[in-house]
Formats: C-alpha cells, sequence, structure tokens
C-alpha cells in the first residue's frame, strides 16, 4: 500500500513550476522520472528502506520528487517547517537520526539529470512508516508524529471518493504541513489535477498568479485568508475582477476560524472547512460541496469515526497516528483506548461537528465554573479587530488589538451579554499582530508572557508596517530620517510597501524630511494608476488586419520570414513599425511601451485619445514604473509562458533624427529577469516614409534585418543593455 | 583624461542587517547577478560598496552600480556613469565598510 499507487502518470500537466518570473509545465510523466532519477541518487547514497531523511526546504518540484521516492521505496520522509531554527534541527536529527538532511534543492534537478532510472523497489506494506511529522504544537518541546502508510493513504483515498474533480490549485501552505501534503499535494496529484508553486507569498504576486494562471481551489490557514482579504480591499476592485471568476473552491483548516472571516469568504467563494490534526493525517471531518452547514467545521470522513467524551473531541479510525515518536509516555496520554484525544472540545449536531476551543485553554475562573475563551473572544471579535483571552492571576483577562472605538466601553458592553463567570476582569491593548504558530493559532503563552508589559495606543496599518519596520514607535509628523531609516531601511520599507499596498513608489520621491504622513499621501496619490488592469485589447486581432491594410498601402518590405518566440528587440522609427516587423516574424505578439503612451497615468486628452488607438490598433500594453515594474513583469512573463512574443523598442520612443538612440534599461531588466530569447531586430528606410512630426506617409521601400537569437544570461541590467543595443547596431 | 575634482564616497553598514533581509528588498538593490551569493558578508560588503557610490552619484540608482570581481577576487565596478576609479571593501565581524573613489568628473 502505497500513496504513489494512486496517482496516474499521464501526460497532463503536474505542476506549474516558477523559476523567477517565468512559469514552466512539468508533466506528471516528466514527474515520474524526476521521482525515479531520485530514488536512483538514494541508492547511490546507500539509504535503504526503513531509514530516514529530513527535509527543511521550500515547495518545489524537485521536494515533491524526493518525497514521492521515499515514500516508493519506504524511505522515511521527516519534514521540517522552513522556519525551524538549527538549534531544534539539531534536535530533531538527534532523536531521528536521519541518513541525508536536505536543506536547499534548488540545485537538485541538475544532481540527478544525468542519473539513470530506477527500476525496482522494495514493497512497502501498510504498518511502514512513512512519514515522522513534528508538530508545531501552541506549547512546549515539538512531538514527532508517526504516521504510517495507511494513515495518509486511507485520508487520502477517503477525500477522493467525496471530491474527485480535476482541478488547477495553487499551493501556500509549506508541505511540511500535513494539510498541505494531503489535501494539496497527494489528494490533487491523485485526481490528475495541476499545481502552482508560486515561490513567495507576497500577497500581490499571489493576486495576479490566480487571475493569470486561472486557479480554481485554493488549500489555506485562516491567516493566509485573512491576509488575502486584507490586500483584495485594501486595492479596493472587486473579487472576481482581481482574482478572477474561476477562482472558486477555497479549503480551510489549520485553525479556528474567525466567523466574520468565514462570512465574507463564503460569500465569494465556495469556503469549504475541515477539521483535524497532524495526528491524524490529518482530515478528520470536512464541509462537503452542496452539503456544507454555516459555522460548522463539517462531517465525519468515510473511514473515520468521531465521539465527544467529556466535552473534547475524539476520533478512531484508519488515519490515526501509530503514536509519537520515542515518546510513550505522550502516547499513552493521547488515547483513550483506541480513540484518539484531540484535546479540543465541540459539539456534533446533526452529525455535524462544531469547534469550542482548545480542552487546555479552558479558564477555571475563581467562582469555580468554567469559561471558554472562544465564546468571550466571539463575542468580543465583533467590536474589535482581535483578541485573545487568557488567564491572569485566575481573572480573565483580555487582550485586544482595536481599530476604533473606546476599549474600556468595548469591554463594558461586551461584558454586558456574557455569563457572570465569562465577565472579563481586566484588559490590555496589543500592538500590531499577536505571535502565532505557522497554521495561525494565537501562541497564548507568548502574549500572556508579555502582557506584563502593555504597550498602550493603536496605529493605523502605514504606521505598523513602519513600526515592524524601523522597530521603533512612529508619530505622524517625525521625519522618519530622524528615527533610524536609512538608505537599507528605506528600501525595506518601499518593498513592505509593495507587498501590502501593491504599489510601488520611487525611491527619490523619500526625502530624509519625508514623515508618515508624507508617505501616506505619496501612496493615495499613486493608487489611481499602480492598480492597473494588465490585459490586452480583445479585438486586438482587427486592430491587427486594419494596421496591416494601413501599412501595406505605403511600404515595400523586403524581409526574410523567421519564426521565433521570446522578445523582439527593435529600433524604433515610426508608427508602422509594429506591423511592418509583425509582418516579418511568424509570431503572436504584444508591444510593451511606456504607460503614457498609451494613455495611461496622463491627465492629457491628446495623449489619451492617441494611447486609445495605440493599444487597440497595436495591441499594446504598458511597461514601466507609472504601473509598477514588479507588475508590469509579471505580465510580461505570463504573456511569454501563454507563447507570446513581446516586441519591445528600447530606444523609449521614436528617433527624431533618422539615428538609432542609445537604448534605455528596461529592455536589459526585462531580458534579465524573464530569462527569454531575445531576436534583435533593425528596419531601414521607414524613416523616409513617416518620418517625426509628419502626419502623411510616403510611398517607399522598407528593408527588415533579423539577427540571431541570444539570450543575455544573468549579467547586470546595463551590461544586458549594451549587450542587446550592440546587436542591433550591427546589423 | 578630463582632470576635474577628485571625488570619494565611504559607507559602514552592520552585517547582522542582512541576515533577516527580505529577498523582494534585495532584489531592488542588487542586481541578479550579484545575487549569486547571498551569503550576509558578501551583501553587506556590496552594499557598502554601492552606498558609496551613489554618494559620489548623487542621482543615481541602486541599479545603475554592479560590483562584480576580478581574477584576482578584487572587487570591480561596473556603471554606466562616467566612471573612473577604485573600490575597496573590507569586514571585521559585524562591520562592512567600503570606500569607492572617482577621479573623473
Amino acid at each position: 500500500m502505497n500513496i504513489v499507487d494512486l496517482i496516474p502518470f499521464n501526460g497532463k500537466t503536474a505542476f506549474l513550476e516558477r523559476k523567477g518570473y517565468r512559469t514552466y509545465p512539468v508533466a506528471y510523466l516528466e514527474l515520474k522520472q524526476r521521482m525515479l532519477k531520485t530514488e536512483t541518487y538514494l541508492k547511490t547514497k546507500r539509504v535503504k528502506k526503513g531509514d530516514k531523511i529530513l527535509i527543511q526546504a521550500p515547495n518545489s518540484v524537485a521536494y515533491v520528487a524526493l518525497m514521492l521516492a521515499c515514500l516508493r521505496s519506504g524511505i522515511i520522509v521527516v519534514p521540517l517547517d522552513l522556519h525551524t531554527s538549527p538549534q531544534l534541527r539539531k534536535r530533531i536529527a538527534d532523536e531521528v537520526k536521519p541518513k541525508l538532511i536536505f536543506t536547499e534543492l534548488g540545485n537538485f534537478e541538475n544532481i540527478i539529470k544525468d542519473l539513470k532510472e530506477n527500476g525496482s523497489v522494495p514493497e512497502t506494506f501498510k504498518e511502514d512508516i512513512a512519514e515522522i511529522v513534528y508538530t508545531s504544537g501552541t506549547t512546549g518541546v515539538p512531538k514527532g508524529v508517526v504516521l504510517t502508510h495507511e494513515n495518509i493513504y486511507s485520508n487520502v483515498k477517503a477525500l477522493k471518493e467525496s471530491f474527485g474533480f480535476r482541478l488547477k490549485c495553487i499551493s501556500v501552505l509549506p508541505l511540511s504541513h500535513m494539510l498541505e501534503q494531503t489535501v494539496g499535494l497527494f489528494l490533487q496529484l491523485s485526481n490528475n489535477s495541476t499545481i502552482l508553486y508560486p515561490h513567495s507569498s507576497r500577497y500581490s504576486e499571489l493576486i495576479d498568479l490566480i487571475r493569470y494562471k486561472k486557479i480554481n481551489i485554493m488549500i489555506a490557514v485562516p491567516g493566509i485568508l485573512e491576509g488575502l482579504k486584507r490586500a483584495v480591499e485594501l486595492r479596493g476592485k472587486s473579487f472576481a475582477r482581481l482574482l478572477g471568476w474561476r477562482f472558486r473552491i477555497i479549503g480551510v483548516g489549520g485553525a479556528d476560524m474567525p466567523k466574520e472571516l468565514e462570512k465574507w469568504w463564503s460569500r465569494r467563494t465556495l469556503l469549504l472547512q475541515g477539521y483535524g490534526l497532524t495526528e491524524t493525517s490529518p482530515l478528520i471531518t470536512l464541509n462537503l460541496p452542496f452539503r456544507k452547514k454555516k459555522y460548522s467545521i463539517g462531517k465525519a470522513l468515510k473511514n473515520v469515526e468521531i465521539r465527544i467524551k467529556d466535552d473534547e473531541i475524539q476520533a478512531k479510525g484508519l488515519n490515526v497516528m501509530k503514536g509519537y515518536y520515542k515518546k510513550p509516555e505522550k502516547t499513552k496520554e493521547v488515547f483513550d483506548g483506541e480513540w484518539f484525544k484531540t484535546g479540543d472540545i465541540g459539539e456534533i449536531r446533526n452529525g455535524y461537528l462544531y469547534f469550542k476551543g482548545r480542552l487546555k485553554d479552558i479558564i477555571a475562573t475563581k467562582s469555580g465554573l468554567k469559561a471558554y475563551p472562544i465564546d468571550i473572544e466571539t463575542e468580543l471579535n465583533k467590536y474589535v479587530k482581535e483578541s485573545c483571552v487568557i488567564e491572569k492571576n485566575g481573572n480573565i483577562h483580555a487582550v485586544l488589538i482595536i481599530e476604533k472605538g473606546e476599549p474600556k466601553k468595548i469591554v463594558e458592553e461586551v461584558n454586558k451579554k456574557l455569563e457572570a463567570h465569562q465577565r472579563i476582569a481586566s484588559f490590555s491593548i496589543w500592538h500590531g499582530q499577536f505571535p502565532k504558530t505557522p497554521t495561525g493559532k494565537i501562541k497564548k503563552f507568548e502574549v500572556s508572557k508579555a502582557v506584563e508589559h502593555p504597550i498602550l495606543k493603536q496605529k493605523n496599518p502605514l504606521h505598523s508596517l513602519l513600526e515592524s519596520a524601523l522597530r521603533t514607535s512612529i508619530r505622524h509628523n517625525v521625519p522618519l530620517a530622524s528615527v533610524g531609516m536609512d538608505s537599507l531601511k528605506r528600501m525595506e520599507i518601499l518593498a513592505l510597501i509593495e507587498e501590502q499596498y501593491g504599489i510601488e513608489l520611487n525611491e527619490r520621491d523619500i526625502t530624509p524630511k519625508t514623515t508618515a504622513k508624507g508617505l501616506e499621501n505619496l501612496i493615495k496619490k499613486r493608487k489611481k494608476i499602480s492598480y492597473y488592469d494588465f490585459k490586452l485589447p480583445k479585438l486586438h486581432f482587427l486592430g491587427e488586419i486594419i494596421a496591416n491594410l494601413i501599412m501595406r498601402i505605403f511600404c515595400r518590405i523586403h524581409y526574410i520570414k523567421t519564426e521565433f518566440k521570446g522578445i523582439i528587440a527593435a529600433n524604433h522609427v515610426s508608427a508602422f513599425d509594429v506591423p511592418v516587423i509583425a509582418s516579418s516574424v511568424k509570431t503572436k505578439y504584444a508591444v510593451a511601451a511606456l504607460p503614457y503612451i498609451i494613455g495611461v497615468g496622463t491627465t492629457s486628452r491628446y495623449h489619451k485619445i492617441r494611447g486609445f488607438f495605440i493599444r487597440h490598433l497595436l495591441n499594446t500594453y504598458p511597461f514601466g514604473r507609472e504601473v509598477g515594474l514588479d507588475n508590469s513583469l509579471r505580465f510580461t512573463a505570463h504573456l511569454l509562458d501563454e507563447g507570446y512574443s513581446i516586441m519591445i523598442f528600447p530606444e523609449g520612443g521614436r528617433t527624431t533624427d533618422g539615428k538609432m538612440h542609445k537604448f534605455k534599461e528596461g529592455i536589459g531588466f526585462l531580458a534579465v529577469n524573464t530569462d527569454a530569447e531575445i531576436l534583435p531586430v533593425k528596419t531601414e528606410g521607414l524613416y523616409k516614409i513617416l518620418p517625426y512630426n509628419k502626419f502623411v506617409p510616403k510611398f517607399r521601400h522598407v528593408e527588415v534585418k533579423t539577427g540571431e537569437q541570444f539570450k543575455t544570461g544573468k549579467v547586470s541590467y546595463f551590461k544586458a543593455t549594451e549587450l542587446i543595443e550592440k546587436r542591433v547596431r550591427s546589423l | 583624461m578630463n582632470r576635474g575634482i577628485m571625488k570619494v564616497g565611504t559607507d559602514i553598514v552592520r552585517v547582522s542587517r542582512f541576515k533577516e533581509i527580505d529577498d523582494f528588498a534585495l532584489r531592488k538593490i542588487f542586481h541578479v547577478s550579484e545575487l549569486k551569493n547571498k551569503d550576509s558578508l558578501h551583501l553587506a560588503g556590496m552594499f557598502a560598496a554601492k552606498e558609496c557610490c551613489r554618494k559620489i552619484f548623487p542621482k543615481s540608482n541602486w541599479l545603475d552600480f554592479e560590483i562584480s570581481k576580478d581574477k584576482n577576487g578584487k572587487p570591480v565596478i561596473c556603471t554606466k556613469h562616467c566612471f573612473q576609479g577604485d573600490v575597496s571593501i573590507s569586514h571585521d565581524g559585524e562591520y562592512a565598510i567600503a570606500v569607492v573613489i572617482n577621479m573623473l568628473t
């Protein structure tokens, strides 16, 4: 019994692997090939069945291939969270004694490239250990959860029976998390779905990727949904326009979901909440599409039984772990006969499970009655952004993150609604974000440690951003330079702003005198044009035909037709450039132009009208700082992925005297970051047909010279620009 | 050679600041070619050298300069600006320091 048996290896796309800005598809057959080669690699390293390997790396196809290879040949995988400290890693390594430790898989593909594919592997049985997963754990020392092949297999199988659709999935959780492994990887692979590994957790990138790559489903934890919600709200655009209408299904688990957040997402997508722990590999219950219940965490999966004993949720089934690694007394603690004690409090109504809080979280008040922090938090969360209820000297203490309103009044208001024993005795205000576990649970013990020194006053989002970057308190009229903003911090702040707001500010706009308020104004000013919808005009083929017809009347073109995909760099002489070059290169194309040329970010009516025609007749999109270099680069890479060629005129404008001007660095930036082939093109004779500042064309001959295609490689932007300029000039 | 005013720039930076820096911010400062080695000591040295260059050319950007190494491992500055000079980088434990001299104006 092996999870790999469930995966159909065929010609369909398994992964969209991102390298820099580009995305490359990996088919199931290729995945199989890589898996078999990895097996050979493991064999040469003398890793046998029953040995352990430790992986601490970001999600990638190499990671998956390595994991599948291990699982197929019975090698035990110990996945570690990326943020695990070296000390802790060492402690875990001492405990499990792995044969190999992988912390870097970026170059793994090259290592296994020349290896032969492995033939036979030892058979794996259902009781064999598949993985030892270390739980993040809200308190104390991490424990290694021993999961067998049967545990994982049964969970995926049960899921597949009720959710067997072929979809496009974006992965945002680390593979060291069981939810991501089972639902985000094995289930999707067994469904023949496509998985995208985005490489970065920046929301502006996630939003664009979801729209461009037509993603349908995401498996997430509430923390990510919260961040994505905030990013959508900050951009002030409709959900469907930002993320595309195909983005429909969200699977969520890992931590308790605030009701308001659940409402927000349910209104826009099919939100399926599930419940489980690493110990149950991981799903116990799940809401199924069309049979979901509001605020419930779902019905028990097939092969899983649940019961409530003394308020506690207990589970039994094929997916429950063997025990904790080398900790028999801990294992004994969490089992009640055959039943696994989850340590969570819940309620079953009509077969649906409802989550009520952690068992250990119960506060035994002085009155002898027990209070559930989650009840109080739910009530508080109606007024505040986030809250955390802890015990302090036997009293109920609330820690609040407030957006507006007087904290004292809020607490009084809430206390009226609560039972006598639940009433909040004292409260404090929290600054910024609560410390959270990787899955989004609040680390309550850290909160309770920190509230000894409460900090008062609440800040707006930009202030908390600046505070986290500068690590001091910010006042809105104090120059940032005086509180420690130097050139490095300035770039960090710019990167943070771009990440949160999706706005790219110019570094020069930030002077030593800039205050927090000034920065806020800069952001406001930028907001309007920065949220440009990158799209090619829908009727561009009509525009192409019209432009081509007009051009053919005046020009007699001499050319050798070449077939090409990549970036076309050409000199810019007149408005006829685009149709002339397009007729000599066999490709579908889009033209990158400075934003103001196509009427983006200008107020001048002339530019706007002219821009309309340029956009539609010449199939143009904006590329430049005004719409965000990162955004435009991402769109360009997307077009290249879709098989478009990008035509670009690196001089940045038409020549005024018939000579070629110096190239601007945009082309080098584009070439290095997209890693695309470049075709140098030079046109001659066009200047006589339609020179700068003339509107009536003449009838003349035109010659198009195309050079040899080449790649710039990883050099600096200005070197790449120089190289391209040299190639074009030499034609 | 136009011997105008000779210009010098110097900068010091704490190495530990590059240990937990965001990758996205790094890409705004360094070229892809410079980020092949992401060791914090290396980054700090290059950053200091770049900051020196920016002091000499106040209107320049981070990405106008590329710090590379010649055959002997000595740092060299490549730039599109009018530059004819030398750079020296040094570090000791916590700090990295760089000096750049430009003889052209």
